[in-house]
């Protein structure tokens, strides 16, 4: 932990969540892990979606 | 009656004598039947004097004029006229001070010698709309009368002239001023500009006269301008997530440019019913309650509001928006939808979800509001808010963060609809969605979640604050739109 670090959380208080690295490392994997397929569909929704604003024609 | 009929700055107040059709009388050569039409439908309801202000010398007509124009055989003017409207009658004498008639100006429209569109440059003000139950986008603009400096805020709106410039023009031009006149950043554009931005993909074609653009040009234009474009399409994403989408940048003060088959229009507010409150029962967005939408439409006039029901003058209504464009600032690359993912799966979340950190949250559906804002805007306000623990309002004004953040408001039926939340999500909105490092604050009534170590450029090191104050709710943000 840096030193700015330590002293925000000398001032402000407050514990680490996670207990270990370990914990929160297996935290950090699965939250990504969770979102990617979700991210996936919104990536694909954005792809049809710039294909579709070649086709359209604005008088 | 008319005040000074014959000079540059006549002023016509409606009574028994003078109307509306006086004051085209008096400028006929640029206000047309039409434009008068237009003008009545937008101002009669408050409007009762007109100051006629001749041989105006208006920047973008200006701009026009020079490029496409003045390069016919036959010209019109280069001159135009300035409308100015008072909710009273005033006088010459007041025009002169500020003060005096401050409060009661609504606002400009600059009249064009064009046919068939006369209405130019229009900032009608808010002032003019009252007890509406909308928020919507808005930006000042400070108008000189003869020396007289008066300040109008509103959205901005303009015609297309049918030339040098059509619908698509003419929404973008509304875009690009409002962020011209609200940031200081974005340059102002004249409409020739903007036509010209697009100008190496005319290839084979013409500039000008306009003969329109497709949806990616009009993205690309507000690349141009320095914006980050995304365009969302019905075709790409379900019906609730589309409207969702659209709503949440509109909340977040970002107008957005709405395509309809062969047309475009700018959308820069809303309105909602919370009605349907009480009957929630599983987690609802705000946008849900969402019950239309304000429309700047080039072809007729500013503010028109559209609903799944209702419709613009020109017969426009929601379900035939197909494709949006957001102009998003450079730096926020997190978008509404992947946002929108992000606390839907932190709020799920077995570690940090609201089942295993707040037993306040989980026991009633939830209301989520989101939206985007700046740092500098959402710091001004976390005092006067309170956040709910001072623990809370001290580590948010203390800690530095992003420029832009996306904010989820967390609240419940029955406080949403005292206009509270009870906690919020914060996101970092230059980070990519799947990375936890973007987490900068999760504030349940029962604990607040920092990452002390990212927003100190560490490593990520998420601290627990356990906050005693338990259940406070506290004033939901507002600072994106204006409430008419």
């Amino acid at each position: 932990m840096s030193p700015t670090v330590e002293i925000f959380c000398d001032t402000h208080g407050g514990t680490p969540f996670f207990s270990s690295s370990e914990d929160y490392e297996d935290f950090r994997v699965s939250f990504g892990e969770k979102l990617r397929p979700e991210l996936d569909k919104t990536r694909e929704a954005r792809r049809q979606s710039e294909e579709a604003s070649r086709k359209h024609c604005i008088a | 009656m008319i005040h000074n009929p014959n000079s540059l700055l006549p002023i016509v107040v409606f009574d028994e004598t003078d109307d509306w059709n006086s004051v085209r009388q008096l400028c006929s050569e640029y206000l047309d039947q039409p434009g008068q039409g237009r003008l009545e439908t937008a101002l009669s309801a408050n409007t009762k004097c007109v100051a006629v202000e001749h041989h105006y010398i208006d920047k973008d007509y200006r701009d026009t004029f020079s490029n496409f124009h003045s390069k016919r055989f036959s010209t019109p003017g280069s001159r135009c006229v300035r409308l100015h409207f008072f909710n009273r009658q005033v006088s010459p004498d007041e025009l002169k001070e500020p003060a005096n008639i401050q409060e009661n100006y609504l606002g400009y429209s600059v009249i064009r010698p064009t046919r068939p569109n006369s209405i130019g440059r229009t900032l009608i003000d808010f002032k003019n709309y009252t007890g509406l139950g909308v928020y919507v986008c808005s930006c000042k603009e400070k108008v000189s009368l003869q020396g007289t400096e008066l300040e109008v805020e509103g959205f901005p709106f303009i015609s297309q002239d049918t030339d040098a410039t059509v619908c698509a023009q003419s929404a973008l031009w509304m875009m690009a001023r409002y962020f011209s006149n609200q940031y200081t950043i974005y340059p102002e554009s004249y409409p020739s500009q903007i036509s010209n931005l697009v100008q190496d993909y005319a290839v084979g074609s013409r500039v000008v006269p306009a003969d329109g653009l497709y949806t990616w040009q009009l993205a690309e234009t507000l690349r141009r301008l320095g914006l980050s474009p995304i365009t969302y399409s019905r075709a790409g994403f379900d019906p609730d997530t589309f409207r969702r989408i659209l709503y949440t940048y509109v909340e977040s003060g970002i107008p957005v440019l709405a395509v309809i088959p062969g047309h475009v229009v700018v959308l820069n507010g809303h309105s909602s019913d919370f009605s349907p409150l009480a009957a929630v029962t599983s987690p609802t967005f705000s946008s849900n309650f969402c019950n239309g939408i304000t429309v700047n439409d080039d072809n007729h006039i500013p503010y028109q509001y559209i609903s799944e029901t209702s419709t613009t003058h020109n017969g426009i209504n929601f379900a035939d928006i197909k494709e949006v464009v957001v102009g998003l600032a450079e730096k926020v690359f997190l978008t509404a939808e992947n946002f929108e993912k992000v606390v839907l799966n932190i709020l799920d979340d077995p570690i940090v979800g609201i089942k295993k950190l707040s037993p306040e949250l989980a026991k009633e559906p939830l209301i989520l509001r989101m939206f985007l804002t700046t740092v500098k805007s959402y710091k001004k306000k976390v005092s006067s808010r309170g956040m709910g623990d001072p623990k809370v309002e001290s580590t948010y004004r203390e800690l530095p963060l992003p420029h832009f953040i996306w904010i989820c408001e967390l609240s419940t039926p029955e406080e949403y609809g005292k206009g509270n939340v009870l906690g919020e999500i914060i996101w970092d909105a230059t980070r990519n969605a799947r990375e936890t490092e973007g987490w900068i604050a999760i504030h349940y009534p029962e604990v607040l979640l920092i990452d002390a170590g990212s927003s100190l450029n560490d490593p990520q090191k998420l601290l627990n604050f356990n906050l005693t104050l338990g259940n406070q709710p506290y004033s939901m943000y507002r600072s994106n739109l204006k409430e008419v």
